[in-house]
């Protein structure tokens, strides 16, 4: 072998034993990392949190597409105390450049904002904390206002200061519908009440996660490895509510409270052919923009009365009672009875609302006068208690609706155990038994649709992604004949005419309504709930309605205070949806 | 005695080439294997820096190229985050210009009133 030869022989060795000695070393260190220290690595790999990319929650709708809520991000100023004392050159309590300059940017008074920037905060050292307005809400700066921060932490000269981005939720119209739609937490996305607590796991949609390689600031790196689930925005809710009509009827029953120096008062409009809620109105109400401006004391506000309080409904309650004898044949539209102007049940004297003694009157005087002495001749003579609280509870009364709301009152009818005559012949008339409003409009959207009960709800669509889901008319049962529900809507109708309800007719139109006046036990005489139930045109109903005013001062009678109301919203939604009339009258 | 010359001439003909093929070869490969470590162990060394400078290079420019595309992006992502706050904040606007609320604000700074429903009546014309 020639020398050259050895040499490069010597060459081929020696590099193929780097190679070989490279090649283990590699080795060790895939030993060590992928079995020695497998255990302690995945550990670690469990303990990584993924980064959390909120999704956006869903947009609410009316039926007519009008936008009622959203979310949109905005800028939250928040401020570092101890960053700012430094920027304004480290002394203690020197902050009043960082102050001045946020003052004239955000036209907040100084002396709101101080508190906030000062290094103790309530014998607490002070940390990172959001800015505040004079009503006590968290500050967004507008997009103006993010410029000039921007501008002013970009040359340095706003130190400790800064601009989180936070999702709000926006109530485009204020307090409209606000008791139906509920709210958001802020800083959250929790719906609380209303539509945003029980669609709140359809609204919120999931987070996206990132799991990336992260430089020291937890900011993702560009060339690292990353694993990206985007977040799945929330769904979008379509109600079956109409805004205009919203809130018109608003603005009508704020006129009547005022005018009745009422305490509260509710309207609640349904289609009675679907059972969908075309308008669902309460007043006091409140701004779900600032619902953190309640005080405790008045936070039944967030609550719907619609659904979730209970009344005794009067003489609402008659044409439920008129119903079922009719239905099961005990009476007819002409029977009659004499009406001394008192009923005595088991030795107590149970007297017409306004101590009238009426005479021989048929069962649409009845209605007519709103006579209590015929209702409890109808359930003591005719109907019986079987009956009566059988066709209770066929109605819907002392269950729960199912409406898509939550915290739905079920209302209460005298348990069998403890029924009395005297319970028997007052709830005939719609006292000692406790009803939600919505449970009564839905009893005459039976009256007014055949005699079919339909389930009410508010969520007509579920949108997502180009998906969505459609909800339509559900019936529950047939409570009476469709031609029992043809009777009793002629009585209706017919004791409307100068009956109590006459105050609720719009000429042209056949309107079947019934009056009701209450008084809760616990309260005095004077303190009523004044409501007016009913529906129209009644030759084709296309809304059903419930007007209830709580404690009106002059006059406290239904008929006068909810039939006006009644009246006045009918005769809108006439005009609104174009229906023709019913019953043409002559001009003169 | 031609034909064993003959014969013979067949026989070995084939052979030769196999014999002088391994020697070629060898040959070849001598020549070779002289000219390369010829080229001697700092000639080498260099042509090793630069074949790795340009591996490295090319790396570098890959890396590099996947860089920009993750700022860009990034940038992307930015700028769509951005025009989705402004499509919000457009939408928000947009109902509130079409809000029940805000109509009749406007229709009331315009000097016009709510209707009054009594004083509304329906003409019927038969047909």
């Amino acid at each position: 072998m020639s020398k050259e030869l050895r040499r490069a022989r010597l060459w081929q060795i020696g590099f193929f034993l780097l190679i070989c000695i490279s090649l283990l070393a590699l080795m060790q260190r895939l030993v060590y990392w992928q079995l020695q220290q497998h255990g302690l690595l995945a550990a670690m790999a469990h303990q990584q949190q993924p980064i959390t990319v909120p999704a956006g929650r869903g947009s609410i709708y009316d039926a007519n597409g009008t936008l009622l809520a959203l979310n949109v991000m905005e800028n939250a100023v928040v401020a570092d105390p101890q960053v700012i004392q430094q920027a304004n050159g480290d002394q203690p309590g020197t902050f009043d450049n960082t102050l001045s300059q946020l003052v004239s940017i955000l036209n907040v008074p100084a002396a709101v904002l101080r508190p906030k920037l000062l290094l103790s905060q309530q014998g607490q050292p002070a940390t990172f904390t959001y800015l505040y307005d004079s009503n006590n809400q968290k500050i967004y700066a507008t997009q103006d206002q993010s410029n000039r921060i921007t501008a002013l932490l970009n040359n340095g000269q706003l130190g400790g200061i800064w601009l989180l981005p936070e999702s709000v939720r926006h109530y485009v119209d204020g307090s409209l519908a606000a008791q139906l739609l509920g709210f958001v937490q802020q800083g959250g996305d929790n719906g609380q009440y209303g539509l945003e607590q029980y669609y709140n796991d359809v609204l919120v949609g999931q987070p996206g996660k990132l799991i990336a390689q992260a430089d020291a600031n937890g900011n993702p790196l560009a060339l690292g490895n990353q694993v990206w689930s985007p977040p799945v925005n929330g769904a979008n809710l379509t109600l079956t509510l109409d805004a205009n009509v919203q809130a018109t009827v608003e603005r009508m029953l704020h006129d009547t409270i005022v005018q009745h120096q009422a305490d509260s008062g509710s309207v609640i409009i349904v289609n009675p052919k679907t059972g969908a809620i075309i308008a669902m109105a309460s007043e006091p109400s409140f701004d779900p923009n600032h619902y953190n401006q309640v005080s405790p004391a008045d936070y039944q506000l967030f609550t719907n009365p619609i659904t979730t309080g209970s009344y005794d409904p009067g003489s609402t309650m008659k044409a439920i009672t008129m119903s079922a004898a009719l239905d099961l044949h005990l009476i007819t539209p002409d029977t009659s009875f004499y009406d001394p102007g008192y009923y005595n049940v088991n030795g107590v004297l149970v007297h017409n609302f306004d101590d009238a003694a009426y005479g021989t009157e048929t069962m649409t005087q009845v209605l007519q006068h709103s006579a209590n002495v015929g209702a409890i001749w109808v359930v003591l003579n005719k109907l019986g208690s079987a009956n009566f609280y059988h066709y209770l509870s066929q109605f819907g009364f002392g269950a729960l609706t199912n409406v898509d709301l939550p915290n739905e009152n079920q209302g209460q009818i005298p348990p069998p155990a403890t029924r009395t005559t005297l319970d028997l012949a007052e709830n005939s008339f719609g006292e000692s038994v406790n009803v939600t409003p919505l449970q009564m409009v839905m009893a005459y959207a039976a009256l007014a649709n055949g005699g079919v009960l339909m389930q009410p709800y508010v969520v007509s669509s579920i949108s997502q992604n180009g998906h969505s889901r459609q909800f339509g008319p559900q019936a529950v049962r047939q409570v009476i004949s469709p031609q029992t529900a043809q009777t009793i809507t002629n009585m209706l109708v017919q004791s409307a005419i100068n009956g109590e309800a006459e105050q609720a007719l719009v000429p042209g139109y056949q309107i079947a309504a019934k009056t009701g006046t209450s008084t809760p036990p616990d309260k005095p005489a004077n303190y009523t709930y004044a409501s007016v139930a009913g529906y129209a045109p009644a030759s084709n109903p296309q809304f059903v309605m419930l007007v209830k005013i709580d404690h009106p001062r002059q006059p406290i009678f239904g008929g006068g205070v909810a039939g006006p109301l009644w009246h006045n919203i009918a005769a809108w939604l006439f005009n609104y949806y174009r229906i023709p009339p019913d019953q043409p009258t002559t001009g003169g | 005695m031609i034909g064993d010359e003959h014969s013979n001439d067949t026989l070995d003909a084939p052979a030769a080439p196999e014999q002088a093929k391994p020697l070629h070869m060898a040959r070849l490969r001598r020549q070779l294997a002289a000219r390369f470590f010829h080229v001697g162990t700092p000639l080498l060394g260099l042509l090793a820096v630069v074949l790795i400078s340009v591996v490295a290079l090319l790396y570098l420019n890959e890396v590099s190229l996947a860089s920009q595309a993750r700022l860009r992006l990034q940038q992307l992502a930015n700028q769509q985050t951005q025009l989705q706050q402004q499509n919000q904040q457009l939408q928000l606007q947009q109902g509130i210009l079409q809000s029940p609320g805000y109509i009749e604000q406007q229709a009331t700074h315009m000097g016009m009133i709510p209707e009054d429903p009594s004083k509304v009546h329906i003409i019927h014309i038969p047909g």
